[in-house]
Formats: C-alpha cells, sequence, structure tokens
C-alpha cells in the first residue's frame, strides 16, 4: 500500500513538476547557453564569460529542484559528484555557492553581475534573463 | 617526531576550533572557510604497508600535508606544504627506520586569470604533464603506488611560469606552457629540492582535449638538472570514462642529446566500481630505464574500498619480470 502511494506520489509530482530554467540578471552580456555550456559552468571547468567572474549558485543538497538539476544538466550520479568536488578541493577549487531557497538564489542574481542560479520557470520575473531552460 | 605530532595536534585543536567558532557544517574532504575570509584550509595524510617478501617489510607514515587556498576575483591562490616518509618502521632491521618531520612546499603559486582563455600560474605546481601528475595523491589515485610513467620520466613539480589557454568549446581543448630557469621554490625554506627531479629548468608543451567520454593529453618537454643533464620527454595519454569502468593508459619516451635514456614507459589500467564504494583496478606496466639498466613488465592488481569518497582503503599486489620486486601494499589515507 505505501508503494503504491509512494509511486502515485512521484507520479503527481512529475505531472505537475515545471521547466527548469538557468538565470542570470535581466542586463547580463551572457546570451543563451547550451546544455554543455551550462554543465561547464557549474562544474566550475568555465568561470569566465569573456572578462565576467561567474557565480554559479547551488540550492541545497537534498532540495528536488537541485537534484533535477543535477541529474538533467550534469548528468552526474551523487556519487560521481561527490568525488569529482572532492578532487577539486585538492585542485583549489570550491563547488558553487549554496543558497537555502529559490527566493534567496533570485535575489542574489538580481544584485551580483555574473551570478547564473537555477529556478522553477513560474519564478521568472522581469528582473531575470534566461539563460538555458531545462524541459521536465 | 615529537615536533611532528605537535604539529599535527596543533593543527586538529585549530581545525576544531573553527568548525566550533563558526558553527560551520563541515563536509569531510571540503576543507574548512577561514572565518569569512577567501582562504580554505584542508590537508590529508596516508599510512602505507610495503612487504617485498625476501627484500623489506615496513610500515609508514607516507605523508602529512596541509593545504591553504582560495580566490578573490581574478586571483587564485594554493599553499601546500608536505612531510613525505614521516616515519618508517623496517621490521627486523630497526637502523634503517626513519623519522622526518622536516615540512617541505609542494605547491605554491598565484594564478591570475586575464579572461576566459587566458590564465597565468606562478610559482610552484603540479607539473601539467600526463594524467595521474594531475591528482597524485595517495586518496585520490586509484592504487596506492604511482605508475612509473609519472616517477621518471618527467619533474613532478614545475617552479616558475604555466601560460594557460582554455578554448572553451566543446571539446574542452587547453594548452600548457611551461617556463622553468629556476632551482625547486622549495629551496626557500629548506635548502633542498624537493621533486622528484633536482631540476633547474624545465620547458613543455602540453595539449588536452575530451571529446564525449574519452579524454586525450600530449606533452613535450625538456628539463636540467643541476648537475648540468639535459632529458627531453614526449609523452601521450588518454582516458575513457564511462559509468562503471574508466580505462586510461599513458606512454612517453625520454632521451638526451646522444642517445634514448628511456626508450619506452607505460601503462594501461582498467578500473570498475564493481559495488558502491567498492573498486577493482588492474594495470599493466613496462619500462626500459637506460640510465639504471632496469628493464622491467610487470601487473598490479588492486582493490579500493572507499566508505566515503575522501577516505581510502586500499590494498594491491604487484608482479614483476625483475627478480625480488613483487609485493604486497595497503594504505588508509584520508583528505580533510
Amino acid at each position: 500500500m505505501i508503494k503504491v502511494c509512494f509511486s502515485l506520489l512521484l507520479f503527481l509530482q512529475m505531472l505537475f513538476a515545471e521547466n527548469l530554467v538557468v538565470v542570470a540578471e535581466r542586463h547580463s552580456d551572457i546570451p543563451a547557453l547550451s546544455a554543455e555550456q551550462v554543465r561547464m559552468v557549474f562544474l566550475k571547468k568555465r568561470r569566465f564569460w569573456k572578462t565576467l567572474k561567474l557565480h554559479p549558485l547551488n540550492l541545497p543538497p537534498r532540495e528536488p529542484l537541485r537534484q533535477n538539476f543535477e541529474k538533467k544538466v550534469l548528468h552526474l550520479s551523487q556519487g560521481k559528484l561527490d568525488a569529482y568536488w572532492t578532487k577539486e578541493h585538492y585542485l583549489g577549487v570550491r563547488p558553487p555557492y549554496t543558497l537555502g531557497s529559490v527566493k534567496s538564489t533570485i535575489l542574489y542574481v538580481k544584485k551580483v553581475k555574473g551570478a547564473i542560479g537555477y529556478i522553477p520557470e513560474s519564478k521568472v520575473d522581469g528582473g531575470l534573463k534566461i539563460l538555458y531552460r531545462v524541459e521536465k | 617526531m615529537a615536533r611532528l605530532l605537535s604539529l599535527f595536534l596543533l593543527w586538529v585543536v585549530f581545525f576544531s576550533s573553527i568548525l566550533k567558532a563558526e558553527d560551520t557544517k563541515y563536509e569531510l574532504g571540503q576543507g574548512v572557510q577561514l572565518g569569512t575570509l577567501p582562504l580554505y584550509m584542508g590537508g590529508y595524510f596516508s599510512l602505507l604497508y610495503r612487504d617485498t617478501f625476501d627484500n623489506e617489510r615496513l610500515f609508514e607514515l607516507e605523508n602529512v600535508a596541509l593545504m591553504l587556498y582560495g580566490e578573490k576575483e581574478n586571483l587564485s591562490y594554493m599553499m601546500e606544504l608536505e612531510a613525505e616518509n614521516v616515519y618508517s618502521e623496517v621490521f627486523q632491521n630497526e637502523d634503517a627506520d626513519v623519522v622526518n618531520e622536516h615540512f617541505h612546499i609542494e605547491r605554491l603559486y598565484l594564478e591570475y586569470a586575464f579572461n576566459e582563455s587566458y590564465a597565468l600560474r606562478a610559482g610552484k605546481f603540479n607539473s601539467p604533464v600526463g594524467l595521474w601528475n594531475q591528482i597524485p595523491i595517495n586518496v585520490l589515485r586509484d592504487t596506492s603506488s604511482n605508475p612509473m610513467h609519472s616517477r621518471i620520466l618527467f619533474p613532478q613539480f614545475t617552479s616558475g611560469l604555466d601560460v594557460k589557454y582554455t578554448a572553451n568549446n566543446e571539446n574542452e581543448m587547453r594548452v600548457d606552457l611551461l617556463l622553468q630557469e629556476n632551482e625547486d621554490f622549495d629551496n626557500l625554506i629548506s635548502k633542498e629540492i624537493y621533486n622528484n627531479f633536482e631540476t633547474d629548468r624545465h620547458y613543455g608543451i602540453g595539449l588536452s582535449l575530451t571529446e564525449q567520454a574519452v579524454s586525450y593529453r600530449l606533452n613535450a618537454g625538456v628539463f636540467r638538472t643541476v648537475t648540468a643533464d639535459e632529458y627531453y620527454y614526449v609523452s601521450a595519454a588518454f582516458l575513457y570514462d564511462i559509468a562503471d569502468l574508466r580505462l586510461q593508459g599513458e606512454v612517453g619516451t625520454q632521451f638526451d642529446q646522444d642517445k634514448s635514456t628511456i626508450p619506452y614507459i607505460g601503462y594501461i589500467q582498467g578500473r570498475y566500481t564493481f559495488e558502491e564504494k567498492h573498486e577493482a583496478i588492474v594495470r599493466l606496466e613496462s619500462y626500459d630505464d637506460r640510465s639504471t639498466e632496469t628493464k622491467d613488465t610487470f601487473a598490479v592488481l588492486g582493490y579500493t574500498y572507499r566508505p566515503l569518497y575522501p577516505i581510502a582503503l586500499k590494498g594491491e599486489y604487484q608482479w614483476h619480470t625483475l627478480h625480488n620486486e613483487d609485493r604486497v601494499m595497503f594504505s588508509l589515507s584520508i583528505l580533510f
């Protein structure tokens, strides 16, 4: 019975899940990005856009939005991501800065030049520019 | 030894006090931020047991290291101090026991990124040659032992400049230009050269490319030792990484102005994660080192258990074609 309820919940979540979008502030010079470019930015393999320093932002590890993003954009399992960031620590590179909520991400993106975050598409307002859309 | 132990305890107390003071949520293998400064601290150590059967049986605190690093706008910085072979106990031969509590400069550099394509690194750093040498510490490498390719072909460290070019294209193309015209930076604190070769010159060039699951790396260079011997090297590497399987190989050659000093050296290795946290490794190595008149071909069979990624418990067995070189090794290593 529990399994059935859990499966139903998952199904409903999938049904009503919305698109994820990667955003920067409205006047940002960063153009629309490809999936590979977004991946490079969030793995800190690409740290500048021309001369602009990029600041990718993460949500907390257990946040479903982050898990969805990591699965669909980074294409890395949790184990591989742990291994990746442990190696980067040795190389002197930190993971993306983690913020506590979508609301904080939006505020940070609007305030800091070069900041890039991912949020549900329904939260996009006039102060943001969509760089990449992750279809559900 | 007592001084080293005191330093280690001091480091543990310092580390704990930072965590407590800042109420930081610490994650093993990710280091810790010093207050609100753009500075992070981490470190690692490794313990090794090695039995070469008829020859030697030893237990060793292989290395202890402290890292400080960070970045501010376009500038990033790294300092790593390491004590190597800190304590060795050779069984049935107490005279061979070693205590070495001296810290060396393993890495010390500043890097300035001019834009998305160009960056300049100045200081002492791991030579960006091949694959293994990029992340050579016990806890992050696949086996307790290092392949001979990363030990005798080129200088593991460069004390000078690395001019980097990154294409930011789909195949992640990167070019490194190495320039060294001075002695090892460890001279600054120890009057020693902390490197596999005692170099005072190193020029090199490297190209790396990634095509989906496959990465390639090509390197060529020339280095001079403090005894004025000059060597040229060429190295090629590939890495194929997909799901639970990773295959990699590196080959190279070294020569001086008159003759070939290492006509060939290389290895091929497969790593398979057969269950989460459990890895099996098979490596085949072969080399011909004319300077020491050593020619060997050997196989390494290893197993690694990682309860958490920054903790590695490893075992390996080596079969050599050379007599008396077979060995078994076990290690425990942790990255903080």
